[in-house]
């Protein structure tokens, strides 16, 4: 079994972080170590297969592992990774929201969960207020998010559990993007926005979140640069953006959009599918979204079909590649209201349904 | 009110002198580059023979370096405005003046401080080709420094002298002269240690591209001490950056460390960790000479600009044509190099459209038939069927031969992404990902008089292993010795992970919200083999509980065949199950 577990871990070395591939392969190597019963490994493995997945875009998997490595740790401290697990809490706390079924309360009580924790190893609660303001940004309560992240920014101390500076202004921009005026956002945005901080998903992330709300502000001049810089730094990252793609449909640069929406074609699968994941809800709500938005432009333009390439287990699939734009956009759209009605109704308001109006009033 | 910063003279030299450099022994790089710069310089104007002449003696019984040569040597005037001015270099300043020359290796002005990591004073005696008195220069590691003029005339050059200021091995013979010949023993300008005539210059000229292969797998053992595979000579069009790269003799991964040799202006640089060739090039090192790229300060690496992507691209053309041409010429000399470096292989095949049209019928993929290409398994199947996971196909492969049918083992890296390439570039290739589930569609049914007979069986089946999610079939399969077959989907790997949450923790709650989700989608099914004699004794022995023992010891084995991580509840199946046998027994 070491053997297996050796060559598992071996091939794995082979891809990035942001492999598919990789989590697949630790995922297996993880599993070993359970039946292993080796302790160590299987916090060091799973630890692994925690940032693999996260940055392979496979939540669900380092969520499903995240709590058994938890309980590892509190029944043996002595295996303590130097904080790399409890680093790994931040990231999979942000993931929680994504997924309409976990309620606000089991939200908080792991951002609690993850408050005891770090106040013990004596971590600064400026982290701690930093999430919380996150996590309530995610979920549209934007007075609360204002409030921690105040409240964060009265700790001056930052430690090892502390972003990188490019995360933190990352946040802070993304915040004001939604509270404060967007010039103001953009001032904050303004050192990512030239690279003088970069991180994994920085700056490439500013510049697509940024998109709709230049669309919204109209200053389309702005976004075209924006867009643009996207485009040059796409090729460095494996992650999936929304915002570039209704920039593309708003701009009625519809082939380009077409072609950003066919480099991600794995969603809206049947359940029988090999390839379907589910509960990806929040990623699949603004792909429909801009599916829909698309679709409706398409129509104003008069277009009744579109050749695009789907997945082949998608719902609608047809292997001629042509697809009626009044079939899909009516599936897109049901498909849109629908999540959005699930996630609003765990909000407890209409953050995620405000995002339809909006992209229509571009 | 303007300020202007206060500048600690002796901390800065501190920075500069001791913690710039990553090794102590870079102060020789460092003065052998000033000589090399300083002969450059003479010889815009003269034609001269460069030499640079390291000696050891012995003064008040410290050791101490003499390193000479009879470059253009220092003015009084250069001394004040380039020696003793820190960031100030005379060679940058010729740059200024001639914009198109680049003849220097240094350029920053800071080399000579690097002696300070050895010496607490640095005594220079130069005459200038420009004329004027010999001057005699102390530098001290406070920052100060003293010059006079000294009366009788030396011939035009410099020499250095460093005393140690502690024991150290630079200061012997032997270490010296090693040092000396690993920077500089394929500059143009001769270098000599100890005395004048001890010529320490290598013989074969890894920059030359007429140099025969054979000296260069010399000299790649000499410099690694390894037994290259073989050796690629690398240039760019311009040949301003040339060399050869290395084939090592054995596997490594794709975050080895990287070990290349940069010279820069034939002075080496660079011992590892630059990236100068492509990321899939990691089953080569390179001994490079580079004339055009721009080294950091401290010259232990170079900058990530447009030219050093450039120069990667041409060396990757280069490794590939190598690949190539051995394709056409020496396929025998391909296939051990691809079974020694078959993952770097794979991924520059999965990048390149051209490379993977050629490689593809070289690369060999474990399958029921042995070890096989692409090509040569479509030639005899027809199809290209695969499995993804090493355990599912070793599980499937008597099940797969006994019905005839050909699977590649696709669970290894880059293959899957190998075969989705194969797919696009060979439309006429039927490539298919195959489960266990897919083989389980294909077995045959029971008849309707065994389904009747065997209806109630199947039903304590599923009964039995319904609390642990699985799924209870009866069906006919070869090979008749294979008692079952059981398949488990990534949403349930998933599912049975969330349910090992442990209680009381505010984690249950969310796994128990996320499981419900998934519980539709999660699949684990255990299909018997009504063929194998002992599944047929299992469905005509009436003892129930026997019968549920058994098939649970069945779904406990299958898990452990597929190395599925067991859970405590199915964990104590073993135990329960050998207590029943015994009491059933008794």
């Amino acid at each position: 079994m070491k053997t297996d577990l050796n060559k598992l871990l071996g091939e794995a070395s082979h891809y990035k972080d942001e492999s598919t591939r990789r989590t697949e392969l630790l995922q297996k190597a993880y599993a070993l170590t359970q039946s292993m019963k080796d302790l160590e490994l299987q916090l060091e493995v799973g630890s692994d297969l925690i940032k693999a997945a996260q940055w392979s875009g496979n939540t669900l998997i380092s969520i499903s592992i995240f709590p058994q490595l938890l309980s590892l740790l509190d029944k043996h401290p002595e295996y303590s990774d130097d904080h790399s697990l409890l680093w790994k809490y931040k990231w999979v706390i942000m993931d929680l929201p994504d997924f309409p079924n976990i309620t606000k309360t089991q939200i908080f009580d792991a951002v609690k969960d993850m408050e005891k924790r770090y106040l013990k190893e004596g971590h600064s609660k400026k982290v701690i207020y930093e999430y919380k303001s996150r996590v309530y940004l995610e979920l549209g309560m934007l007075e609360e998010a204002k409030g921690f992240y105040k409240r964060a920014t009265k700790i001056q101390t930052t430690n090892n559990m502390s972003d990188c500076k490019a995360c933190r202004i990352y946040a802070k921009f993304k915040l004001y993007c939604h509270t404060e005026l967007l010039e103001t956002a953009l001032k904050v945005g303004e050192p990512l926005f030239t690279k003088k901080h970069t991180c994994s998903s920085v700056p490439i992330g500013a510049y697509a979140y940024v998109l709709p709300f230049l669309m919204k502000s109209d200053n389309i001049k702005l976004a075209k640069k924006m867009f643009e810089k996207y485009i040059k730094e796409k090729e460095k990252d494996s992650d999936s953006y929304h915002e570039p793609i209704l920039y593309c449909i708003k701009a009625r640069q519809f082939t380009k959009a077409l072609a950003l929406l066919e480099e991600d074609t794995d969603r809206f699968l049947k359940p029988s599918s090999e390839d379907y994941s589910p509960l990806e809800l929040s990623s699949d709500f603004y792909f429909a979204l801009t599916y829909w938005y698309l679709c409706d432009c398409l129509q104003k333009e008069n277009k009744g079909q579109i050749k695009i390439r789907f997945h082949r287990d998608f719902v609608l699939y047809k292997a001629s590649n042509m697809y009626k734009v009044a079939e899909l956009k009516h599936y897109f759209k049901d498909y849109t209201l629908t999540i959005a009605k699930v996630f609003d109704q765990r909000n407890e308001n209409n953050f995620i349904s405000s995002k339809i109006t909006e992209t229509f009033s571009y | 009110m303007k300020h202007t910063f206060q500048v600690d003279l002796g901390g800065m030299i501190d920075i500069l002198g001791n913690h710039l450099y990553s090794e102590e022994k870079v102060f020789i790089r460092e003065l052998i580059q000033n000589g090399v710069d300083a002969i450059q310089m003479r010889k815009n104007s003269e034609n001269i023979q460069g030499h640079i002449h390291f000696e050891i003696f012995e003064d008040d019984q410290h050791p101490q370096i003499c390193i000479e040569d009879n470059g253009q040597g220092l003015t009084e005037d250069e001394i004040h405005q380039f020696l003793a001015k820190i960031g100030s270099s005379l060679k940058r300043n010729q740059k200024k003046i001639d914009f198109e020359r680049n003849d220097y290796i240094g350029q920053f002005g800071i080399g000579i401080l690097s002696c300070f990591m050895v010496t607490d004073e640095i005594v220079l005696i130069t005459q200038s080709a420009k004329g004027g008195d010999a001057l005699e220069w102390h530098g001290k590691n406070d920052g100060t420094y003293t010059l006079k003029k000294i009366k009788q005339k030396i011939k035009t050059g410099t020499k250095v002298y460093l005393k140690a200021k502690e024991p150290s091995s630079f200061f012997e013979i032997d270490s010296l002269t090693e040092i000396v010949r690993h920077y500089g023993q394929f500059l143009p300008t001769t270098l000599s240690v100890g005395t004048k005539s001890n010529k320490i210059n290598a013989e074969i000229n890894p920059f030359a591209n007429n140099t025969p292969k054979e000296k260069l797998l010399e000299l790649g053992a000499k410099h690694f001490e390894i037994d290259f595979f073989d050796a690629v000579p690398l240039y760019n069009p311009d040949n301003s950056n040339a060399g050869v790269a290395y084939i090592l003799p054995y596997s490594t991964g794709i975050s080895s460390k990287k070990n290349h040799l940069i010279y820069l202006k034939n002075m080496l640089v660079v011992e590892s960790g630059a990236s100068i060739l492509p990321d899939w090039a990691v089953f080569a090192y390179c001994i490079i000479n580079t004339n055009t790229l721009k080294p950091t300060a401290s010259r232990e690496s170079f900058y990530e600009d447009d030219n050093l992507m450039q120069t990667k691209e041409y060396f990757g053309e280069q490794l590939k044509s190598y690949l190539k041409e051995l394709s056409k010429h020496s396929p025998e000399k391909l296939n051990k190099l691809i079974s020694i470096h078959h993952n770097p292989i794979k991924m520059l095949a999965i990048e390149n459209e051209d490379f993977f049209r050629l490689m593809i019928n070289f690369i060999e993929f474990p399958s029921t038939l042995g070890y096989i290409t692409l090509p040569t398994f479509f030639e005899s199947q027809k199809y290209i069927d695969f499995v993804d996971n090493v355990d599912e196909f070793r599980q499937l492969i008597p099940i797969a031969i006994a019905q005839n049918k050909h699977l590649i083992n696709a669970g290894y890296a880059y293959c899957i992404e190998l075969l989705e390439k194969a797919s696009v570039c060979f439309p006429e290739w039927p490539v298919r990902s195959v489960s266990a589930n897919d083989m389980i569609q294909i077995f045959e049914e029971l008849s309707l008089e065994e389904r009747n007979e065997f209806f109630d069986f199947v039903d304590l089946g599923n009964e039995t292993l319904l609390p642990y999610n699985c799924t209870f079939q009866l069906k006919k399969f070869a090979p008749d010795d294979i008692p079952c077959l059981f398949h488990i989907n990534d949403q349930m790997k998933i599912l049975r992970d969330m349910q090992e949450t442990e209680e009381d923790t505010p984690w249950k709650n969310i796994m128990d919200n996320l499981s419900k989700e998934i519980e539709p989608v999660a699949i684990a099914q255990l299909v018997l083999n009504y063929n194998n004699s002992l599944v047929q004794k299992l469905t005509r022995q009436k003892k129930a509980e026997l019968t549920k023992t058994f098939i649970k010891i069945l779904y406990v084995q299958s898990l452990m065949m597929g190395h599925h991580p067991i859970t405590k509840k199915e964990l104590n199946i073993i135990g329960e199950s050998m207590v029943r046998l015994i009491d059933l027994k008794s």
